[in-house]
């Protein structure tokens, strides 16, 4: 069990690292809004275990790419850990990105040759 | 954040995760559940809390120190849960490192690397044709300016007798070329080596540096003992410094000369007689020069002293070159190769010793296990990677052996502690210095990482592969796989076992039967009385006369059944072997020689098979006649050996020597000559009056010796009042 769980994140990693960066390119987020965000824009499709966030949040934080600040949410009356994109962060994101293109189009060049031309 | 601030982060972590949860609760109850309800989904979708726990925490980095750390507090919280199983391993271990690397030190102290000096690799023993030299050719090797030769050193061991008061007091002491502690490299503990000035044999006043227990002994270690005055064969030495404590001497095997004293002719005689010399020579090499290349320089230096002195023939031989340590001493030494093995035996038993000391702890472990693999069931089914538990096990076992070794090397200095204090007074001191050298420390530590390994390793797996599959309640086959290898390491014990007790048992055997082996002569009631007269005031022919006179004396007092003189006692420290005796045109590698008194065979009771004793009147201008024994007639001689002749070469009568033809008058039994596990070998005893040399006296007294000490010991002084009362032994 222990196992499974270690590999599915291993293979999440590099993309959920990515789409933490992306969300919070939108402002501000603490971790349930980030999940929620990430699983209402992909229509519940990437189902992200909400816990396993947390350990890619703490991670981007320590690279420097977030920072995290406990404040007071504006609708409620109550504290939540927010995280902010850093300089730091934004360039990573886009380095991700096009990571990330390339490798869909040599994915979809394997998958899909005729509709290249 | 640092990791020292983990709290804060745990803390901050946990409202984190709280904070979600509650969120995510809060939404599901809008969504219409109940509490409970909404709790439970919340939890569903957040996943292992206590995984993500662990995962986020990982990313903190420290990461592994943290769990390292937590991993020690928990091996200690559970050896202290199960304190008797601790202690019997913790002991079981101590008992197996302590053994073997005692035996490896005592090894070590004695055989292995017995000598106190900087670069003890670049010394070695050099024997130009003879292994001892004159005065003369060493001071010819000295200033022949060697390249491959930094400094070159002689020395002699020599009893000396020590004035304390009124009583006389024989000790051993090394009679060395001023500049042995320099090249030596060896630094006194107190006080100074001797110096430059010093150089010049017989200078006055005399200096001495005294070892260190010595110091102990008769100084009772009084720190203002520099400059005090010692009396050593009748001559004032000062004391200039004392010796480190553990300072191993260059005779090895732990023999401690207790004083060291310059070459002088009043402890030695002339020193520009060339016939005289018995020096020892150590040469310190340059740095970067090779055994060979040493061995080679030698060659034309010796060559030319051969030139210088064509008629010296003692140095004809082959040049020899050897370390100061190792099995080419030990042989050189005379030290039995079944000696050397024997010990090398008894550090592979140590380790045998220590093996099963793991494979006990190895068993224990398993065993407990076996009893916690319930735990570790709960932990891998929480989510415990099994590398995780693993490590902890193995942790656990880290510490057992970091502890047991800890406790071992404790063992291992006590028992040192106990052998510096052994001080065995033979004729030689022999004082053993284990100390924990660095060797040692990496033999140690290498048993301490195989001791973790062995005894921590396959419990490790097998108690994690277990309890996996107790998870799935396969406990039956489980518990049979457990078994089996609880039976194979009894098996292991009950075979190392076995080895060590018929080893041990063959041991036992092998040294009962040397304890009860035939010298060939008796050793019972047997008295040896050794008389040092200053050479400088008698000469060979008054010392013959006193010796003559003393065993007159000795043999009419009551109690006395017979007396004797031989210059060599049989089984002592010293021996007189000479090589190149021509008989019947065959040539006798090597003979113990003996030179004694008529009567000798009778006090040492060996009896004489053919011929007849030595006789009174076998003076030194009658023809020359000697005894061999049985092995040597049996091997070399013919008819009935009476009669037949043996040429020895006379010394320093050059290459080819002359030989002196000498006549076999009798035939003795074989006896042993240097040690009692000897094989039989040829012997030949000649005339103490055509050989002279000063007899040591034999005495066999018919009532227990203690009796006739005194009387003897008042014969003696009433023949000589100067000459320094004798020492006993048996």
């Amino acid at each position: 069990m222990a196992k499974d769980t270690r590999q599915r994140a291993n293979v999440l990693q590099g993309t959920l690292d990515m789409l933490i960066l992306r969300t919070l390119i939108l402002g501000p987020a603490h971790g349930h809004e980030i999940g929620k965000y990430i699983q209402r824009t992909t229509d519940d499709l990437l189902q992200v275990q909400h816990g396993s966030l947390y350990p890619a949040l703490h991670r981007l934080e320590r690279r420097g790419w977030l920072t995290a600040k406990w404040e007071t949410a504006q609708d409620r009356n109550r504290q939540f850990k927010y995280y902010r994109l850093t300089a730091a962060g934004r360039k990573q994101l886009s380095v991700e990105e096009s990571k990330w293109k390339q490798m869909a189009r040599a994915v979809a060049q394997v998958m899909w040759p005729a509709e290249e031309n | 954040m640092r990791w020292w601030k983990k709290n804060d982060r745990e803390h901050d972590m946990e409202k984190e995760f709280a904070s979600h949860l509650e969120l995510e609760a809060e939404e599901q109850r809008a969504k219409g559940l109940s509490v409970e309800e909404a709790r439970y989904a919340a939890q569903r979708a957040f996943g292992n809390t206590a995984l993500m726990k662990e995962q986020t925490r990982e990313e903190w980095g420290w990461l592994k120190l943290e769990i390292a750390l937590k991993d020690v507090q928990y091996g200690i919280r559970g050896l202290f849960r199960s304190p008797i199983f601790t202690i019997v391993s913790v002991l079981s271990l101590a008992l197996g490192i302590g053994a073997t690397t005692g035996i490896f030190g005592t090894f070590e102290a004695v055989f292995l690397n017995a000598v106190t000096a900087r670069n003890l690799g670049q010394l070695e023993h050099i024997e130009p044709g003879d292994s001892n030299v004159s005065y003369r050719c060493f001071q010819y090797l000295s200033s022949a300016n060697i390249p491959t030769v930094e400094g070159l050193v002689a020395y002699f061991e020599s009893g000396l007798s020590l004035r304390s008061g009124t009583e006389m007091e024989r000790i051993t002491g090394d009679i060395v070329s001023p500049n042995f502690f320099a090249v030596l490299g060896v630094t006194p503990a107190m006080g100074r080596a001797f110096s430059e000035d010093e150089q010049q044999p017989g200078r006055q006043p005399h200096v001495a540096i005294v070892s260190h227990g010595f110091w102990q002994r008769k100084f009772d270690a009084r720190p203002d003992v520099l400059g005090k005055v010692i009396e050593l064969n009748r001559e004032v030495f000062t004391i200039v410094g004392v010796l480190p404590k553990n300072y191993r001497s260059v005779h090895g095997y732990g023999m401690s000369p207790e004083v060291y004293v310059p070459l002088s002719k009043e402890l030695v005689g002339d020193l520009n007689d060339p016939s005289l010399g018995s020096l020892n020579l150590i040469a310190r090499m340059q740095d970067g020069v090779t055994f060979s290349q040493l061995k080679a320089s030698l060659g034309p230096v010796v060559q030319s002293w051969r030139q210088l002195y064509p008629g010296d023939g003692r140095y004809a031989g082959k040049i020899d070159v050897y370390p100061l340590t190792g099995i080419e001493k030990m042989r050189r030494d005379g030290i039995p190769l079944e000696l050397t093995v024997f010990l090398l035996l008894l550090i592979l038993v140590a380790v045998l010793i220590l093996l099963i000391a793991c494979a006990n702890v190895a068993g224990l472990l398993v065993a407990r296990g076996a009893n916690r693999s319930r735990e570790i069931a709960v932990r891998l089914a929480l989510g415990a990677p099994r590398y995780r538990v693993i490590q902890q096990l193995l942790t656990e076992t880290a510490l057992l052996a970091f502890l047991g070794s800890c406790a071992g090397i404790a063992l291992y200095l006590a028992l040192a502690t106990a052998a510096e204090k052994l001080q065995i007074r033979e004729s030689v001191p022999f004082e053993l210095h284990l100390h924990l050298d660095r060797t040692l420390l990496y033999f140690s530590i290498g048993l301490v990482a195989l001791t973790t390994l062995l005894s921590g390793l396959v419990p490790a797996l097998q108690s994690s592969r277990n309890s996996w599959h107790l998870r799935s309640n396969q406990i039956g086959a489980e518990t049979y796989q457990r078994f089996s290898l609880r039976r194979a390491l009894v098996v292991g014990q009950f075979a190392l076992a076995f080895v060590l007790l018929v080893s041990a048992s063959l041991f036992l055997r092998g040294l009962a039967k040397n304890s009860h082996a035939d010298p060939g002569f008796n050793m019972q009631h047997l008295l040896t009385v050794e008389v040092t007269l200053n050479d400088a005031s008698y000469s060979a022919y008054r010392s013959e006369r006193y010796f003559e006179r003393a065993i007159n004396e000795i043999s009419r007092l009551q109690g006395i059944r017979s007396v004797a003189g031989a210059s060599t006692v049989p089984l002592g420290i010293e021996h007189w072997v000479i090589g190149s005796i021509r008989v019947n045109d065959r040539n006798v590698p090597r003979v113990f020689v003996n030179s004694v008194t008529p009567g000798y065979f009778q006090a040492m009771q060996i009896p004489l098979l053919k011929g007849r004793d030595f006789q009174a009147d076998d003076r030194a201008d009658s023809p020359p006649v000697a005894i061999v024994n049985q092995t040597f007639a049996n091997a070399y001689l013919k008819g009935d050996g009476l009669s037949n002749l043996v040429y020895v070469p006379i010394a320093g009568t050059g290459t080819p020597p002359t030989f002196l033809p000498i006549q076999i008058i009798g035939i003795a039994r074989d006896s042993k000559y240097g040690s009692l596990g000897e094989e039989a070998a040829p012997a030949l005893y000649w005339p103490v009056s055509q050989h002279y040399s000063p007899p040591t006296l034999m005495v066999d007294s018919a009532s227990a010796p203690a009796s006739v000490i005194t009387a003897i010991r008042q014969t003696l002084v009433s023949l000589e009042p100067r000459a320094p009362p004798p020492c006993q032994h048996l």
